[in-house]
């Protein structure tokens, strides 16, 4: 998947979005593109809502709001999604 | 209803939808996301002098160490987080083994790391104990210590007995909470020794205070959200 002619100022990046079942699909987005549109393109494709899932780089929360800029990501980095869990009973 | 198209309320590293809200209503389960809220919310509203020094663990974060098998990856997937910097871990944990199913999970429970001693606490409001917490302390201890030895290590788990024991079938994430919040007000009070002093916890955590604090969470969203 990677562009042979990327380099660091490449204005797109490929990153990599990983599911708990470890299932992985790539997303090439802009760096200053918001992350909402990578989020639902993925929503989509997993078939699951939008409001039960979480994606974090590394451990920091992505946001809907947030860029590959703002987060300093690099081609090729990983995106982890979980679902939502929930508990009450014994 | 105005409300509804304010969602999601976006509060640091939460993203609250209606469904969250909702979560604090009586007789409601809590969600991950509520929990995660409430979290972010005492530790930047109240607590934000022990920031460094305290970790009130994501859910999700919680799941992606709970689910990763690979000591590499697994060191990479909580990197930004940076735990080592951390005098105490303190997460929750849910029963569920499920690591794709939306909305899988029965109960939650805490776990708290007391990372100088090694030693792992475990509090739970109903009498029995959730694997994963071993599954997490182990995985912890792999990444503290950077050494994956521990990875499937069965480590010792103090299990606190004596915590407040909920009376119902939908408070226990409510209590795991409220545990939390009184364990990081026990820290900030230098009483760190008194983690498991369970007077602390009992004399507070009623069922009346956990009604009562329901209120008070959702209020806080609610006025959280009328600012936008």
């Amino acid at each position: 998947m990677t562009d042979q002619n990327a380099n660091a100022n490449s204005e797109y990046l490929n990153l990599k979005v990983k599911s708990q079942e470890g299932e992985e699909i790539f997303f090439k987005i802009k760096k200053t593109t918001q992350f909402k549109k990578l989020m639902d393109a993925y929503c989509q494709r997993a078939q699951v809502n939008a409001h039960n899932v979480r994606f974090l780089f590394d451990g920091d929360r992505i946001l809907e709001s947030h860029t590959p800029a703002d987060l300093k990501m690099e081609s090729g980095d990983e995106i982890d999604v979980v679902v939502e869990q929930v508990g009450g009973s014994f | 209803m105005q409300k509804l198209n304010k969602f999601p309320l976006c509060y640091k590293d939460s993203t609250v939808n209606q469904v969250d809200l909702d979560a604090y209503q009586n007789y409601k389960w809590l969600t991950s996301e509520a929990i995660n809220f409430f979290f972010e919310y005492i530790m930047n509203e109240q607590y934000q002098d022990l920031q460094g020094k305290i970790y009130l663990m994501n859910p999700s974060c919680y799941q992606v160490i709970l689910f990763e098998d690979d000591f590499e990856d697994l060191k990479d997937s909580v990197k930004r987080i940076n735990l080592q910097q951390y005098k105490y871990i303190i997460s929750p944990v849910n029963d569920s083994t499920e690591c794709w199913s939306v909305g899988s999970g029965n109960h939650w429970a805490l776990l708290v790391f007391i990372v100088d001693e090694k030693q792992f606490i475990y509090f739970d409001s109903s009498s029995g104990f959730i694997k994963n917490a071993s599954i997490l302390a182990s995985k912890l201890m792999a990444i503290i210590t950077n050494n994956e030895s521990y990875m499937n290590k069965n480590l010792d788990i103090k299990v606190n007995e004596n915590t407040p024991k909920q009376r119902n079938s939908y408070d226990c994430g409510m209590y795991a909470i409220s545990i939390a919040e009184l364990i990081v007000q026990v820290i900030q009070q230098n009483q760190g020794q008194n983690i498991l002093n369970n007077k602390i916890y009992n004399d507070t955590i009623t069922p009346e205070y956990i009604t009562q604090k329901r209120q008070i969470i959702r209020s806080i969203i609610l006025a959280l959200l009328d600012q936008k």
